[in-house]
């Protein structure tokens, strides 16, 4: 019984020096360590990280196995080693139904943030199209439904949000009652996914993610 | 050398015009660097004419940029206040973004200074931009400031913003308003207890107060005994004054050391 304890927790350090230390650090470059405190990642970036990621599901239908996909591309196995571990890094948001009461570290954070750029450069030319139609829709003021990409984004959206947030959150109540007020926060998470698909547009989203959280 | 260097997006276009301080390295396959800036000019798709100006206004611009994209993205405004002598980059009611640009930096032949040469009040030159044109402006912006051979000294900064750059003092104001008003209804609450009058407790008769010490006898001066409470238990042993033994032995009144 000693032993086994003793076998398992050769297995956690290896696993912890494994997190701390990823294979791939080059996927993390200019990624730096904010000054927060216990170095993990605070409640608002939990949940804006699964926020985009809920935003990008509804924008690509195979975005979950894009996701599986890009870990092995970005060598990011070590971190996130599976489907399981990534829901359970997702569910750190409080927000979540299902919601996990436990830490999102700096380099799980990382590792998310990495994965949802990828995902939205693969997106871009969708996402502009859709910010530009919602423009010009406003400029006439023509409801969502008169551009077909646009609305069954948001429909799409709508439909991740309510089903995965806890629906008893002060934070989610306002946008059970009203679609009015999850569509715009469906468009403004598209507009900021835009901004992360630039050239330094990975620093520029996890930098914004320790917005007013640093002293 | 004259150098033109242009970063291109399908809404924001940026062209730097300028001068080369270093030799001529073109022979060896590296493009030439770009040091000095002789003019800077932004144009946006859909505007009559661009935005031209030195290199004070590629650095504001650049600033700008940074600290909108910044806002954006993280959904947190900042509580610095807007200085009408930079470029800015304020967020529009309708979901888009103004730029304003003060005349003084920017050159002879635009917009804004064409008013000038005319006599008239410098305006600042105000544009409407949408968040796609915003994103290919920041985009332009990351690109020069990626290029090492274009200006190597300039550079962003991409941090995260402070509490103190994000906290407002309006919204200080807003949080501390539930601690006042605590405050002061404890101290409303103590000021009115203070001015009430402080209750009058009924006291006992004395003969209730003195308790008799167990043990010891009591004396019961008319040599009845005292009427003991029905439901007592405790039986005093009463010693009339004859059986009494002398006096100052026996003290009616309780003894100091008497347990209570």
């Amino acid at each position: 019984m000693g032993l086994q304890s003793i076998s398992l927790m050769d297995t956690d350090i290896t696993e912890m020096q494994g997190i701390t230390t990823p294979v791939n650090s080059y996927a993390f470059a200019g990624l730096r360590d904010p000054d927060v405190p216990g170095q993990v990642c605070p409640r608002r970036t939990r949940i804006q990280l699964d926020w985009m990621l809920i935003a990008l599901e509804a924008l690509d239908l195979n975005a979950t196995e894009n996701i599986i996909v890009g870990l092995h591309e970005l060598q990011l196995q070590p971190v996130i080693k599976n489907r399981v571990h990534l829901w359970q890094l997702r569910n750190t948001n409080p927000l979540r139904r299902f919601s996990q009461r436990q830490s999102l570290n700096i380099t799980e954070g990382k590792a998310l943030v990495v994965l949802a750029c990828y995902l939205a450069r693969r997106q871009t030319s969708t996402i502009r199209q859709i910010l530009r139609a919602n423009e010009q829709l406003k400029a006439q003021n023509l409801s969502a439904d008169h551009h077909f990409r646009l609305a069954q984004y948001l429909e799409r959206f709508r439909g991740h949000f309510l089903s995965r947030m806890n629906a008893n959150r002060t934070a989610i109540a306002p946008y059970k009652s009203s679609s009015e007020a999850l569509n715009e926060l469906a468009l403004s998470l598209l507009g900021q996914i835009l901004f992360c698909t630039g050239t330094a547009g990975m620093q520029r989203l996890w930098s914004s993610l320790f917005d007013g959280e640093i002293a | 050398m004259p150098i033109q260097r242009q970063y291109s997006l399908p809404d924001c276009v940026l062209t730097l015009d300028g001068l080369s301080n270093t030799l001529d390295n073109t022979a060896t396959g590296n493009r030439a660097e770009l040091s000095v800036l002789t003019r800077f000019e932004c144009y946006f798709a859909g505007e009559k004419s661009p935005l031209v100006g030195g290199r004070e206004f590629l650095d504001e611009l650049v600033a700008a940029t940074n600290h909108c994209a910044q806002a954006w993205i993280s959904g947190i405004k900042s509580a610095t206040k807007a200085d009408d002598s930079k470029v800015q980059i304020q967020p529009a009611q309708d979901g888009g973004f103004t730029l304003t640009v003060p005349a003084a930096l920017l050159f002879q032949g635009s917009a804004a200074s064409l008013a000038e040469t005319e006599g008239l009040e410098k305006p600042a030159q105000a544009l409407h931009i949408s968040a796609v044109q915003l994103f290919d402006l920041m985009e332009a912006v990351d690109q020069l400031t990626a290029d090492q051979q274009t200006l190597p000294e300039l550079q962003v900064a991409i941090q995260p913003r402070s509490r103190k750059e994000v906290m407002s003092p309006q919204l200080v104001i807003e949080q501390s308003a539930p601690i006042a008003l605590g405050a002061a209804g404890v101290a409303i609450a103590a000021a009115a207890v203070f001015f009430m009058p402080i209750p009058k407790v009924p006291t006992p008769p004395k003969e209730l107060q003195t308790q008799p010490s167990i043990g010891k006898p009591v004396e019961s001066p008319a040599g009845v005994p005292p009427k003991a409470k029905s439901g007592t238990s405790i039986q005093v042993p009463v010693v009339s004054p004859a059986a009494a033994p002398k006096a100052g032995t026996a003290s009616p009144q309780p003894s100091p050391k008497a347990p209570n």
